[in-house]
C-alpha cells in the first residue's frame, strides 16, 4: 500500500452523474482520536443518484449494504450517532470500505 | 456518430483502504459499449467481472511501475460490447492485493462496436500540473478519456479540459478519471490535468480514443424526369 499520512478531516467522496450533477458526503472526523463527529451530504436536486452506499451486502453489491444515506436535494447534516447506528464509529471504519452511489 | 455518455453510468465507486475488490451500483443500461477506468495504489493487474449477461473484458492498456519509466501504483482501462440491454447488472474490478483501488463504469452509446478504441497514450510525468503527451485521432468526434493515479500524499487530482471524477484514498493519494469530445479525424488529442499538494508526484496516466459507429448512409432513389414526348409522326 502506498504510504502517506494519515487522512486528515474532512474525507471528501463525491461522483457525477452523466451530466455532471453530483453527490457528495463530507465525513468529519477528531485528527487525534479518529473518532466521527458526524458528516454532511449534499445532492444537485435533479442528480440521478440519490443513495450513497457504504460498503456492500451479504450478496456483494452495494446496493444491499445496511449502511445508506438516502441524501435529499441540497444540503443535509448527518449526525455521529447516526453514523455509529450503521457501524461506523472512526474514519478507519469508513476507509475500509468502499463508497458510491445509486438511483 | 458522436459516443455519447448514457444515463445509465453507475457512479464511481472507491475503496480508500486495503480492500481488492470494488463493485458498482446495479445499473441498466442500453446495448452499449462499456468502459471500466480504474486507477489503484499497486502494480498488480486489475481484473474485471461483471453480473448480469456474459461479457468478454478486453484491456485497453494498463500503465504501472512494470512500464519503463512508470511509477508506482497504477491505472488500467478495459471494454466489453454489450450487445442487447441488461437489467440490474453490476460491475466488479478485483486486485489480488488489499490495496486502495477506485473504478469508475462509463456507460457508452454510439461507438463502433467493432473497433471501439482507436488513438492510445500513456506516461508518468513527476510534475504538478502538465498536458499528456497526445495520439492522433483516428475519426472525428470520438470520445477521448483519459485518468491518472498519483501515488504520492499530494491530494486532490484535477483536468480542466475533461468532464472529470476524481478520488481520494487512505494515505491522501488522488487520482481519476474525465472524458471529452475530440476534433477532427487525423487530430492531436491531449489532456490537461493538475495535482494537488507539495510531494513530488508518481503518477501513471492513460489515454485513449473511443471511436463512433459510422453513420449509415441514406441513399435516395435516383430522381425520376417526364419529358414531354413529340407524338410521332404518320
Amino acid at each position: 500500500m502506498a504510504d502517506g499520512p494519515p487522512m486528515t478531516s474532512p474525507y471528501v467522496w463525491e461522483a457525477g452523474d452523466y451530466l455532471t450533477r453530483v453527490i457528495r458526503i463530507t465525513v468529519t472526523f477528531n485528527n487525534a482520536t479518529r473518532a466521527l463527529t458526524g458528516a454532511t451530504v449534499f445532492r444537485d436536486a435533479a442528480c440521478l443518484y440519490q443513495k450513497i452506499y457504504i460498503g456492500t451486502g451479504a450478496d456483494g453489491t452495494p446496493d444491499n449494504t445496511d449502511k445508506v444515506i438516502v441524501v435529499p436535494a441540497g444540503s443535509a447534516s448527518v449526525t455521529a450517532q447516526q453514523l455509529r447506528q450503521r457501524g461506523l464509529d472512526t474514519i478507519e471504519d469508513v476507509l475500509a470500505l468502499q463508497i458510491t452511489a445509486g438511483p | 456518430m458522436a459516443v455519447v455518455v448514457d444515463s445509465s453510468t453507475p457512479a464511481r465507486v472507491t475503496n480508500a483502504g486495503t480492500s481488492g475488490t470494488i463493485t458498482t451500483g446495479s445499473f441498466s443500461p442500453p446495448a452499449a459499449v462499456l468502459v471500466v477506468y480504474t486507477g489503484r495504489d499497486t502494480n498488480v493487474d486489475t481484473v474485471i467481472s461483471n453480473t448480469g449477461p456474459t461479457l468478454t473484458w478486453e484491456p485497453i492498456g494498463q500503465r504501472d511501475s512494470d512500464d519503463v519509466g512508470g511509477r508506482s501504483g497504477g491505472v488500467d482501462a478495459h471494454y466489453a460490447v454489450l450487445s442487447a440491454p441488461a437489467t440490474g447488472m453490476t460491475v466488479t474490478t478485483t486486485i489480488a492485493a488489499a490495496q486502495q483501488l477506485s473504478a469508475q463504469v462509463y456507460v457508452l452509446t454510439g461507438v463502433d462496436t467493432a473497433d471501439p478504441i482507436g488513438g492510445y497514450a500513456e506516461g508518468s510525468n513527476p510534475v504538478a500540473a502538465f498536458t499528456t503527451d497526445a495520439f492522433t485521432t483516428e475519426l472525428a468526434d470520438s470520445l477521448g478519456i483519459f485518468g491518472l493515479n498519483d501515488w504520492t500524499p499530494r491530494g486532490a487530482v484535477t483536468s480542466d479540459d475533461t468532464t472529470f471524477s476524481a478520488y481520494l484514498t487512505a494515505g491522501q493519494q488522488g487520482g481519476g478519471s474525465g472524458y471529452k469530445t475530440l476534433g477532427a479525424a487525423g487530430s492531436s488529442a491531449t489532456f490537461n490535468v493538475s495535482i494537488d499538494g507539495t510531494a513530488t508526484p508518481e503518477n501513471n496516466w492513460l489515454s485513449f480514443e473511443v471511436r463512433g459507429a459510422a453513420t449509415t448512409p441514406v441513399v435516395e432513389d435516383p430522381p425520376v424526369y417526364l419529358r414531354r414526348v413529340a407524338p410521332a409522326r404518320r
